[in-house]
């Protein structure tokens, strides 16, 4: 597929080449006989002649074209815009952070300023993993759609008496998924038999041997997830504060160790 | 060759039309191939228009007279190189370059935006095409340009005017339009959200890199077009409030507010409604100075001829009045603050009251513009509004915008308080106190309007650098980084805001330029062949007087050796050779041109104009000017776009770009642009 991929863009560049060969001797020839201003003008004309020729085809062409109407489904356009003033808020915290420490402002404002922001970040962290969870649920629910109707209907053999030995394996795929597995779309057994994810796994990937997980896809929120988790505990309150916060929530003091505050960034703001 | 333009033209009408259609429906039946298809449209018409563009091209370098605009703009006798430019020389022509470039941005926008903002993409789309539309529509009824002479076509054209045959000819037309139409697409993103109802930071995210881009172009432009005015017009200025002017200069002041005012909406979510007003405004001030510059309403050196356009201009301008803010007041009430002004000390404030000032300056220039043709409409009599009536107004509200300039980044979010107003302000307020003492006590200077510049440019400078040195001072003692790498990481980390300094920086350059006027020289002197004149520190001889012809035009050029008097006016030292000439082309027949010598230094500019001759007795008439520190305008523009490659820079080139060298990049590229601004201002000294 990489390959098919490499020669197919091999194959676009050489077409180039060779239209632009091919334009240039039009040109050449064209040139000698009418002057160059007027040739390359011509040709100017030409080229955007060819290229409104081939747009008006697309325009056409996707008229008729219906995997683009599903393909635009699959863009969240809230996560979008959510993402967006996540990121504007850090940008402002970072901001905030920036001008507390060059004296423009006063601590009570800085606190009040700071917190408001983190607490709308806050919000639309929790907002944007609902919505991991929703896009993965439905993720899960399409990808049940496609695995065969045999996997439906387990031999009997496999059911009756391959059961507990499916368990344990289907147990250690659980087991070595990664914490935030809730990202992670698996291949379950758990009320089927061992042959099920094989079966599943053989039509997805030809026939070769079957991963527990089909792919790992994992949204950028299950990593502030995770690092929500394992809070920063303040040494002077004992106040519990994010992982990446640089003060605590509670006092104020600064959180991180030298070894952290050799990469600042609170000026950054993009 | 000038009927297929036209088809091209009628087709592109037809493209827009589906475009449209196909977007409304798509985005109201929900089947997106549709949109995707409209898409497609935006693409075919920027291709068709590029298509008829090159073909007008194409009739102006094989002399095609056939066709009207060519014979009307253009002679066998031009350079190719102004025939291509001829392109925009009239009215018909620099419509069609308007929509071709309205097509190129729409297109770009399209491009960008074809995995995103799909909910407000299709009215965007529509409102991109129904500008389009418009502009086609006066192209294809009112001002073809490729309408042919139905009897004998001309054998030559009539040439283009002298004053448009000059190299900035290349550069400032296409940079103001660039500028101009470019805040269509931030208008077309805020009409998209308004319609959609999509009032978050969807729309703001996507059109805050274009409003740069926008107002660096229109600034550049109109810094392009006072070089130009100052080089060949010859009365030794660079801004005349001449309408044509300042109907690119009033949408960059209400541009100007947009992009203060949206820093505002990101970090408090403040000013929603007033975002919008503005966005609104500056598109509609931009086809308000479309209209003042063709519809013959204003007079001006370079407005384009009386015609028909203008009712139209009327019309459409009502109609996006009446779209725009119906919409906004549909939706007004999604425009709610989610925080209040809390305090007049504070950085919203400051914001607000810059908005304020940039409102009442456009609002001001619009109405003097306007003056003399509302004068005529109601008393029926001419009059003429001139310079001084714009400065008397236009310098303390510039004096005024300055001092926000060094005001609005020291103040904090929400509130300052005495302590951080007194840390912040102490140094800056200290030296432009001192800088005042000493131009108005020490130095005996009296132009207060000049003193007062003097000492708010000192001041913004002062809480440029302080901003400069807290932030490296903050680094270095957190990231434990040497001043230079601080410095250096602070710009890219930070690369909007301490861009925006930098732009700040440049205005302060050219306040001080504008200040040098104060102390301008002028004199007329007849002067005899051998004899002298002296003016400030220089002395100006006459040589001689050469008359030559290049087959286009009759030349006179005064040879003038320029000395430099010592301090006791006595001793001259000869530092140049300069030439002013008179120009007299025969196509258009009996125009006169001026073609002004310049003695150039960042002190000072001598300023030489042959006002006429005497060929018999070889006399001169000379009109002397020394314009101090008048490069300094066109060395604050250099900053300018310094400041802005900085800002624009796309954020994630520098996200994923580990390497120190490639941590570089917008301080190249900034550099880049710096160094272009600064030869473009050494080969305006040459």
């Amino acid at each position: 597929m990489h390959t098919r991929g490499k020669q197919g863009r091999f194959d676009r560049y050489l077409v180039t080449v060779e239209a632009l060969i091919g334009i240039g001797v039009v040109t050449a020839i064209l040139g000698s006989s009418y002057g160059p201003a007027p040739t390359v003008t011509f040709v100017f004309a030409s080229v955007a002649l060819a290229f409104t020729a081939f747009v008006l085809f697309k325009m056409v062409v996707s008229l008729r074209d219906p995997s683009l109407d599903v393909s635009g489904r699959f863009r969240d356009e809230e996560r979008d815009r959510l993402e967006e003033e996540k990121r504007l808020l850090l940008q402002g915290i970072k901001e905030i952070e920036a001008d507390a420490a060059i004296g423009k402002v006063d601590a009570h404002d800085y606190a009040h300023l700071r917190g408001t922001a983190e607490r709308r970040a806050l919000a639309i962290i929790h907002h944007l993993r609902a919505l991991d969870e929703r896009w993965m649920n439905e993720a899960k629910r399409q990808a049940s759609r496609v695995v065969p109707s045999s996997t439906a209907a387990p031999s009997p053999r496999a059911s009756a008496g391959t059961e507990s030995a499916a368990a344990p394996s289907t147990r250690h795929a659980l087991a070595s998924a990664p914490p935030t597995s809730a990202s992670v779309i698996e291949v379950r057994a758990e009320s089927t038999s061992s042959a099920e994810p094989s079966a599943f796994a053989s039509s997805v990937a030809g026939g070769r041997a079957a991963p527990a997980v089909l792919f790992d896809d994992r949204p950028i929120t299950c990593k502030i997830n995770q690092a929500t988790k394992n809070d920063l505990i303040c040494d002077g309150c004992q106040a519990s504060s994010p992982l990446d916060a640089r003060f605590c929530i509670g006092c104020g003091r600064p959180l991180r160790s030298p070894s952290d505050e050799s990469k600042p960034d609170a000026l950054e703001d993009r | 060759m000038a009927s297929f333009g036209y088809t091209l033209l009628l087709i592109a009408v037809v493209v827009t039309a589906y475009t449209i259609s196909m977007a409304v429906v798509g985005h109201h039946t929900r089947r997106p191939r549709l949109v995707v298809s409209a898409e497609f449209g935006v693409y075919a018409l920027f291709g068709l228009l590029t298509s008829a563009t090159f073909v007008l091209v194409y009739l102006f370098v094989t002399n095609d007279y056939s066709v009207k605009y060519v014979q009307h703009y253009s002679d066998r006798s031009m350079p190719l190189f102004y025939k291509v430019t001829a392109l925009w020389g009239g009215q018909d022509g620099s419509l069609l370059f308007w929509v071709w470039v309205m097509s190129v941005w729409s297109a770009i926008a399209v491009v960008q935006n074809r995995d995103r903002n799909r909910e407000i993409m299709p009215y965007t789309i529509v409102a991109m095409s129904v500008v389009c539309a418009y502009f086609l529509g006066l192209l294809v009824f009112i001002c073809n340009p490729f309408e042919t002479y139905l009897a004998t076509a001309p054998t030559d054209g009539r040439g283009l005017n002298p004053l448009l045959q000059n190299p900035y000819m290349v550069s400032h037309p296409p940079t103001l339009y660039l500028g101009y139409i470019g805040w269509t697409i931030p208008f077309c993103f805020a009409i998209g959200a308004l319609a959609h109802g999509k009032l978050d930071y969807a729309w703001i995210a996507s059109m805050r890199r274009w409003c740069l881009v926008a107002w660096v172009c229109l600034s550049v432009g109109l810094a392009l077009g006072g070089l130009w005015a100052y080089e060949e017009l010859g009365w030794g200025g660079y801004w005349a409030w001449d309408p044509v002017e300042n109907a690119a200069l009033i949408p960059w002041f209400t541009g100007t507010a947009f992009i203060h005012s949206i820093q505002v909406q990101e970090r408090r979510q403040m000013y929603k409604a007033w975002n919008m007003v503005l966005i609104i405004l500056t598109f509609m001030l931009t086809l308000w100075g479309t209209m003042m510059t063709r519809s013959g309403i204003v007079q001006s050196v370079h407005a384009f001829a009386q015609s028909s356009i203008g009712e139209y201009f009327l019309i459409f301008i009502s109609v996006v009045f009446v779209v725009s803010f119906g919409l906004l007041y549909v939706r007004r009430s999604q425009l709610a603050p989610e925080n209040s002004l809390e305090s007049v000390v504070s950085r919203e404030f400051a914001f607000l009251a810059n908005n304020w000032v940039l409102l009442a300056a456009a609002f001001f220039v619009t109405f003097a513009t306007m003056f003399p043709s509302i004068f005529k409409w109601v008393k029926g009599e001419q009059i003429n509004v001139g310079p001084s009536f714009f400065n008397i107004w236009m310098i303390p509200i510039g004096l005024i915008l300055l001092f926000l300039t060094g005001v609005g980044p020291l103040l904090s979010w929400r509130k300052s308080t005495g302590a951080t107003i007194r840390e912040q302000f102490t140094i800056p307020g200290i030296l432009a106190a001192l800088t005042f003492g000493i131009f108005w006590f020490a130095l005996g200077i009296e132009h207060p309007a000049a003193v007062i510049t003097f000492a708010l440019s000192v001041f913004v400078t002062s809480t440029i650098l302080q901003e400069f040195y807290r932030g490296t001072r903050y680094r270095m003692k957190n990231a434990q980084e040497g001043p230079i790498d601080a410095f250096v990481t602070l710009l890219n980390r930070a690369s909007r805001r301490y861009g925006g300094y930098i732009v700040h920086f440049g205005v302060v350059l050219m306040f001080v330029g504008f200040a040098g006027n104060a102390f301008k020289l002028e004199k007329e002197a007849s002067v005899t062949r051998g004899h002298s004149v002296s003016i400030g520190r220089f002395d100006v001889r006459l040589d001689d007087l050469v008359f030559e012809d290049d087959g286009q035009k009759n030349m006179v050029t005064a040879k003038v050796s320029v000395f430099e008097l010592g301090a006791d006016q006595s001793k001259a030292t000869p530092i140049a050779t300069l030439e002013p000439a008179k120009w007299a082309y025969r196509k258009p027949e009996d125009q006169v041109t001026t073609e002004v010598a310049k003695l150039m230094s960042l002190r000072d500019d001598l300023y030489l104009v042959l006002g006429g001759y005497d060929a018999e007795v070889g006399t001169a008439a000379l009109q002397l000017k020394v314009n101090p520190l008048v490069n300094i305008v066109w060395l604050g523009c250099a900053f300018l776009m310094f400041g802005l490659t900085i800002a624009i820079w796309p954020a994630r080139q520098r996200a994923t770009q580990p390497s120190p060298l490639r941590r570089l990049w917008p301080s190249i590229a900034g550099s880049g642009a710096l160094l272009i601004g600064l030869m473009a201002t050494v080969l305006a000294f040459i």
